[in-house]
């Protein structure tokens, strides 16, 4: 079945991450630490060998042999994490050759994965990360029902066994104005909401059939009695959302209006998915006592999401705020490939309107680590975890504040970009 | 007709709708043309600025704001906006910005598509933002007349808000999008040299125009020509009444149009978007080009794919007059942050506030009116609880002309 060998390729991808990081031990020593476990640790050490975070406090010896890094008067914190991003999927917008974030061939396309498509030379990787933001949950584009499976990458090496840290992260839905705009053009379903949650429920319905059909072909095979039985043949769709049936990997749907989020909600409940996250949720403060209640996360934005379409009317700057005092798990995302680097600052900006700043930076960090299950490896800076991290010179919400350096999995990251490159060829700078 | 009548019952309005005095007490001022002023006062008459300093006491009956904590600017200018021409929500019957019928469109007004109560504009005065330019969409090479507007949500007519000082411009635009547009037709322009030949075709059909009306003046003629509204309008930009606005990203298309401006004798005021102004910075100090740009929104397009987000910085650097636009009703809420990024870009704080308030104001040919909190200027002005350059500091009150456009206070109408 693919689907295991999707894990067992997910498997090797991580393992491989493990065994490949830096030879160099660094010490990061006199740092203001966001741990992202407890409170920020004054005049504290970090220590990174092997790529991972050796240990972390205050008053740990230097390791002989270490580069010593003086972060006095700096703050080092885990690499943020931008939990909804196109990143390497897109490189100009309005050159199709390099846009392939969005399969719209078909408003059922949840077998594909963006792994299949990620630019790994990708301009917007290096720069997106010199903001601090180490990885992506890297999802492809509203546009169709059913968009495909996301990846969490790091924004690190050109090799995808490199980089994919984890595959599938999720299967990703779009609700709303983009699939019945798309299609409806074309004359073809979804051309409305109720269209929309159809080509959903008759997917997810499929599937349920497709595995009855396996299983009971499973089945018959190891009763050996009677004659050899055909096996059915396969669907790659079906296989996928298995995935999400069988609580896998999150379903995470995209959705601004209320009643769009309670659709997903209500077709979740349907079909037993257990494992859903609200994409935008630009409404979801009106429900936030559902969302507590259900444990459903909400990966929130763009902060900056404005009453400009019929279906972000309600738009708040406040959203990310009233969810999180409501006991939602949230995250906060770009939605986007070349200002994927402005993260840091939609946290910003969701403190300027009521987010209790440590909340911003779970937001940013641990938070889309557990929603996404790979809390195990990045997210917050404890002994063992993945040495992703930034060290600034100031508060990096600030949109005035420099990441002076950042490292992913112990390599100090080199810094340069694109568009550092051409501003230096231009002005000789 | 309608538009004189209205501009006649303002005009009479106006005196007795201010006739007050208010002072800004003890408050951080940052008058951007000159250093900031601890513990200062600010004293508006009229709406205007009487006097600005630190131990001045409030006149007798004034009304008086407590600035203690509170930090004092400048409002801010956006020089290029489509605030009211591409309102909110954002479908096609809001969609009056390009009149994509002609990419020779100079006799269109941005000004007869303006929809007041585009619920950006309320938030654009949340941001701290009093005058913004709106301009026709760069469809076309040239794209109609520019207007520049004072900020004042819930305007019941575009009269109540146009900035009648201001100078008049047009917009014009190379580059990508009038070759697409058209090209997608199957007509002129669809490359870079139809968009040049387009436009110098539009200018020469202009002087012969003058040439016409100049012989019919001069007696020269005995018929007077017939009239055509392009070419008129197309004669104030060789007149230099109207200040031209060039939506222009890369250097190359950047000189090419300096050329033509030469060959007509006209001067450009500004490019727009500007994202390869770096690589001419010195030509464009020279000829005194003022450039809009943004703080670093790139990729979007190939002519967007050469931006750097040191570009704000050096063009300061090198003498040019730079100013943080949005071209977005999203950005326009928070030019001080989008003015705070260039910091880490190698600007510094005095020069990026200019970048939001007295160097728009020189592009929009306002800077003796606006832009600076200067005596005898409007009180166009804004009342921040925090350092302008941060990302967590609110705007608490703006004022046009003294007239309270926002209060926080009032702010949950702002959100729904």
């Amino acid at each position: 079945m693919r689907r295991i060998c999707i894990l067992i390729f997910a498997f090797i991808i991580s393992s491989a991450l493990i065994s490949s990081g830096a030879d160099e031990t660094i010490a990061i020593i006199n740092a203001k630490i966001y741990t992202m476990t407890g409170a920020a640790i004054e005049n504290g050490v970090l220590i990174l060998k092997g790529g991972k975070i050796e240990d972390v406090g205050t008053g740990i010896q230097t390791p002989s042999g270490a580069r010593v890094i003086d972060a006095s008067g700096k703050t080092v914190l885990p690499g943020f994490i931008d939990s909804n991003c196109h990143v390497g999927l897109e490189e100009v917008n309005q050159v199709k050759a390099t846009v392939d974030d969005s399969e719209a061939t078909d408003p059922v396309t949840p077998q594909l994965s963006i792994v299949d498509a990620f630019y790994p030379d990708s301009k917007t990787i290096g720069i997106t990360r010199s903001n601090g933001i180490t990885a992506g949950i890297v999802s492809p584009a509203d546009e169709n029902v059913f968009t495909g499976m996301s990846a969490v990458v790091e924004f690190s090496g050109n090799r995808l066994d490199q980089i994919v840290l984890k595959s599938p992260s999720a299967l990703h839905v779009t609700l709303g104005e983009a699939p019945k705009t798309t299609y409806g053009q074309r004359n073809k379903i979804p051309s409305t909401r109720m269209g929309t949650a159809f080509v959903l429920r008759e997917a997810f319905q499929k599937a349920k059939e497709y595995d009855v059909k396996w299983k009971d072909y499973q089945r018959k095979t190891s009763d050996k009695k009677g004659k050899e039985p055909n096996a059915p043949e396969r669907n790659l769709k079906s296989e996928a959302l298995l995935q999400v049936l069988e609580g896998k990997i999150p379903l995470v749907v995209s959705a601004h209006r209320v009643d769009d989020i309670l659709t997903a909600i209500r077709i979740a409940d349907e079909f037993g998915i257990t494992n859903l996250v609200i994409n935008h949720g630009t409404e979801a403060y009106e429900i936030s006592g559902i969302l507590a209640q259900k444990k459903i996360p909400v990966l929130v934005g763009p902060v900056t999401t404005q009453p400009d379409r019929m279906e972000t009317l309600g738009a708040r700057y406040e959203n990310a705020a009233m969810l999180q005092k409501a006991g939602v798990m949230i995250a906060i995302q770009t939605n986007d490939a070349h200002n994927a680097r402005n993260l840091p600052y939609e946290a910003g900006l969701a403190v300027a309107n009521g987010l209790p700043y440590d909340e911003a930076l779970k937001a940013i960090t641990v938070n889309p680590a557990r929603i996404f299950k790979i809390d195990q490896e990045i997210g917050t800076l404890e002994k063992g975890k993945r040495a992703n991290l930034i060290i600034a010179n100031g508060d990096p919400l600030e949109p005035k504040t420099v990441i002076e350096k950042v490292f992913i999995g112990g390599v100090e990251m080199p810094d340069m970009n694109y568009q550092k490159q051409l501003w230096q060829d231009f002005t000789k700078h | 007709m309608m538009r004189v009548a209205l501009l006649v019952t303002l005009v009479l309005i106006a005196p007795f709708a201010m006739c007050e005095t208010t002072v800004i007490e003890h408050a951080t001022l940052y008058p951007a043309t000159s250093a900031v002023i601890q513990d200062g006062s600010i004293v508006i008459v009229d709406g205007k600025i009487t006097e600005i300093g630190a131990g001045i006491t409030a006149p007798s009956g004034a009304k008086v704001i407590d600035g203690r904590g509170k930090h004092v600017l400048p409002g801010f200018i956006d020089t290029h906006s489509h605030m009211g021409v591409y309102a909110w929500p954002g479908v096609d019957a809001n969609s009056d910005g390009n009149e994509l019928t002609d990419p020779i469109s100079p006799q269109v007004d941005a000004l007869d598509s303006v929809y007041p109560q585009d619920p950006a504009f309320k938030r654009a005065a949340a941001g701290g933002v009093t005058t913004v330019q709106i301009l026709p969409g760069s469809g076309n090479l040239i794209g109609g007349k520019a207007v520049t507007l004072h900020v004042i949500p819930n305007a019941v007519t575009v009269d109540e808000m146009v900035f009648r000082e201001a100078p008049r411009g047009i917009k014009m635009a190379l580059g990508e999008n009038p070759k697409r547009v058209y090209g997608d037709r199957n007509q002129l322009p669809s490359t870079r040299m139809g968009n040049i030949y387009v436009l110098r075709d539009a200018f020469i059909k202009t002087e012969e125009y003058r040439e016409k009306w100049n012989r019919f003046n001069s007696k020269k003629d005995d018929s007077a020509p017939e009239r055509n509204l392009k070419w008129e309008t197309l004669s104030q930009v060789l007149d230099g009444t109207l200040l031209v606005h060039v939506h222009c990203y890369r250097a190359d298309e950047m000189m090419h149009m300096i050329e033509l401006a030469d060959e007509f004798k006209f001067k450009i005021k500004s490019f727009q978007h500007s994202l390869e102004a770096y690589k001419v910075a010195d030509i464009l100090a020279q000829k005194h080009i003022a450039a809009a740009t943004w703080a670093d929104w790139w990729g979007f397009k190939m002519e967007a794919w050469t931006a750097v987000p040191w570009n704000a910085a050096y063009l300061v650097s090198k003498g040019v007059v730079v100013n943080m636009h949005s071209d977005s009703s999203d950005i326009v809420q928070r030019l001080n942050v989008e003015a705070e990024k260039t910091l880490k870009y190698g600007m510094n704080e005095a020069d990026a506030l200019k970048t939001i308030t007295i160097f728009p104001a020189q592009m929009l040919g306002i800077d003796s009116i606006t832009g600076s909190l200067d005596k005898g200027k409007f009180a166009d002005i804004v009342i921040m609880d925090g350092p302008p350059f941060s990302i967590y500091s609110h705007v608490l009150q703006t004022m046009v002309q003294g007239r309270t456009t926002y209060d926080r206070t009032l702010a949950q109408e702002i959100n729904r």
